[in-house]
């Protein structure tokens, strides 16, 4: 279960996500949606230590993630493309994560295999196009097998046959029982792959529910549109 | 031991730490293998070489422990590279307790930087003596050169890549970083050093000539080392410096996010 409670982070005077309430259904795919800079990446990352709120809780089975007893077991995280270091293959980016988290060398070779990079376990990162970096983050997302994945615009650069790679694959993680929390700008892309989902702007929450409760008759984009534009003249 | 092992891997994996090695091997070795030519030309006050002069041979032996700076540059990097390159990020995910991390990180860098010392001081020393086996009027080192020498370059090699991984934490920027290192041994400590001869041995190079324990005035500038601290108060002091700063930096990493 994840759960954000009253969340706030402020950059200065600027708040980048404004008491964000929200709880995250196990077992589905919630889509966390919202334009650039509208304060996923920010509320993933306070989900993920990565940042302090400023007030407010972001919590994974009720505990901040720093007090997971073995986070990677339990949370799978993709944050961006660039987390891997250039000058080392992708088998031995893999192994420093493993060596950290106490899970055995094999599970490498063996995330590697399940996102179709076996073949490039050998070859430095610096030469992976997009597409492989991402796949290369899933690998690590999924090393400790955990239950639930927190991916943040794993779509962004893929062309269109790496985009359904990825939603089949998010569909396969979720089939196997596992919790999904996507954040994405993308809105025709996550229509196809969400069941939930959350829509924020200007780090505010817009709405959260079921995808087909809330678009309805319309697509995603009509349903994004609709909803900011009511909540920016309520703010008003 | 599991971030122990991670550290260790990034370390090992990564190609910069082998260019480092040899870039200090380089350097010590350079710099023993020239000064005994340089030193055959001074001549003392009684018209003979220098290299009669045991104080000035020691001083050829202990050059050999003056790549130091690459051990703080490999510490920069240790830490650094990591928000360079974006892997604190999966570090920090596997790892979420920060402090476990630079604890992890300042135990590795200190191993490495011993290790890359001890390597090019081994070698550079061994340069030196065939260097100085060209020049019959040299005259054997003391005792305990080659001991202080090794001394020198383990302490200063573990205690400057800590301050490093201090400075790659409180410098995120790996180049900045790396310059700030550069500069600060290479640029600021020499020009406070001829500016207040008497602190130079409270710097962190003259804490190293005091490990050194050696015995010697340069030119006409006054810097002697002649009343610089011994070797264990020198070695005290310079792990304090590490302290100090990794405890600065230590404290700084645990308030700041991650980007």
């Amino acid at each position: 279960m994840i759960s954000f409670n009253s969340l706030t982070k402020r950059y200065g005077k600027q708040a980048a996500v404004n008491a964000l309430t929200a709880e995250i259904r196990s077992g589905a795919i919630t889509g966390f949606l919202g334009p650039n800079g509208a304060g996923k990446s920010t509320a993933l990352r306070c989900l993920l230590g990565l940042a302090s709120p400023t007030a407010g809780t972001a919590l994974i089975h009720g505990a901040p993630y720093s007090q997971l007893a073995e986070p990677l077991k339990e949370v799978g995280a993709v944050l961006d493309s660039r987390g891997f270091h250039t000058g080392l293959t992708a088998l031995q980016n893999l192994k420093v994560i493993t060596a950290a988290a106490g899970l055995p060398d094999s599970r490498a070779l063996e995330v590697l295999e399940i996102v179709e990079l076996s073949d490039s376990a050998h070859k430095r990162t610096k030469g992976f196009s997009l597409g492989m970096k991402q796949r290369l983050a899933l690998a690590a997302a999924l090393l400790g097998d955990p239950q639930i994945m927190v991916l943040d615009e794993p779509a962004n650069g893929l062309d269109p046959i790496g985009i359904a790679w990825l939603r089949s694959f998010l569909r396969k993680l979720a089939d196997e029982g596992r919790t999904i929390l996507v954040s994405s700008h993308q809105l025709a892309e996550m229509e196809h792959t969400v069941d939930d989902i959350i829509i924020i702007n200007h780090g505010e929450m817009v709405v959260a529910g079921p995808i087909k409760e809330i678009v309805g008759q319309g697509t995603l984009e009509e349903a994004f549109l609709r909803l900011t534009l009511e909540a920016k003249a309520v703010a008003k | 031991m599991k971030l122990f092992k991670s550290e260790f891997r990034k370390l090992i994996y990564s190609r910069t730490t082998y260019g480092l090695l040899l870039a200090a091997i380089g350097l010590a070795s350079l710099t023993s293998g020239v000064l005994p030519y340089v030193f055959s030309k001074q001549l003392n006050p009684m018209g003979t070489s220098a290299l009669t002069q045991q104080a000035v041979v020691d001083t050829v032996y202990g050059k050999a422990a003056g790549a130091y700076l690459f051990a703080i540059i490999l510490g920069v990097i240790l830490m650094a590279g990591e928000f360079r390159q974006g892997t604190a990020v999966a570090t920090f995910l596997a790892a979420p307790k920060r402090g476990h991390v630079f604890l992890a990180k300042v135990s590795i860098a200190a191993l490495a930087g011993a290790v890359l010392q001890l390597i090019a001081s081994g070698i550079a020393m061994v340069v030196a003596h065939t260097a100085l086996g060209f020049y019959p009027e040299a005259v054997a080192p003391s005792d305990t050169a080659y001991l202080d020498t090794i001394l020198a370059s383990v302490i200063s090699g573990a205690v400057l890549a800590v301050v490093g991984v201090a400075v790659g934490t409180l410098i995120r920027n790996q180049m900045l970083g790396t310059l700030v290192a550069i500069l600060w041994l290479n640029l600021i400590e020499p020009i406070m050093i001829l500016v207040f001869p008497d602190g130079a041995k409270w710097w962190a190079t003259g804490a190293i000539s005091g490990i050194l324990n050696l015995h010697v005035s340069v030119g006409r500038n006054g810097v002697t080392t002649a009343n610089y601290l011994e070797p264990w108060q020198a070695s005290l002091l310079l792990l304090g410096y590490g302290a100090v700063i990794s405890l600065i930096s230590f404290a700084t990493t645990l308030r700041r996010d991650v980007d």
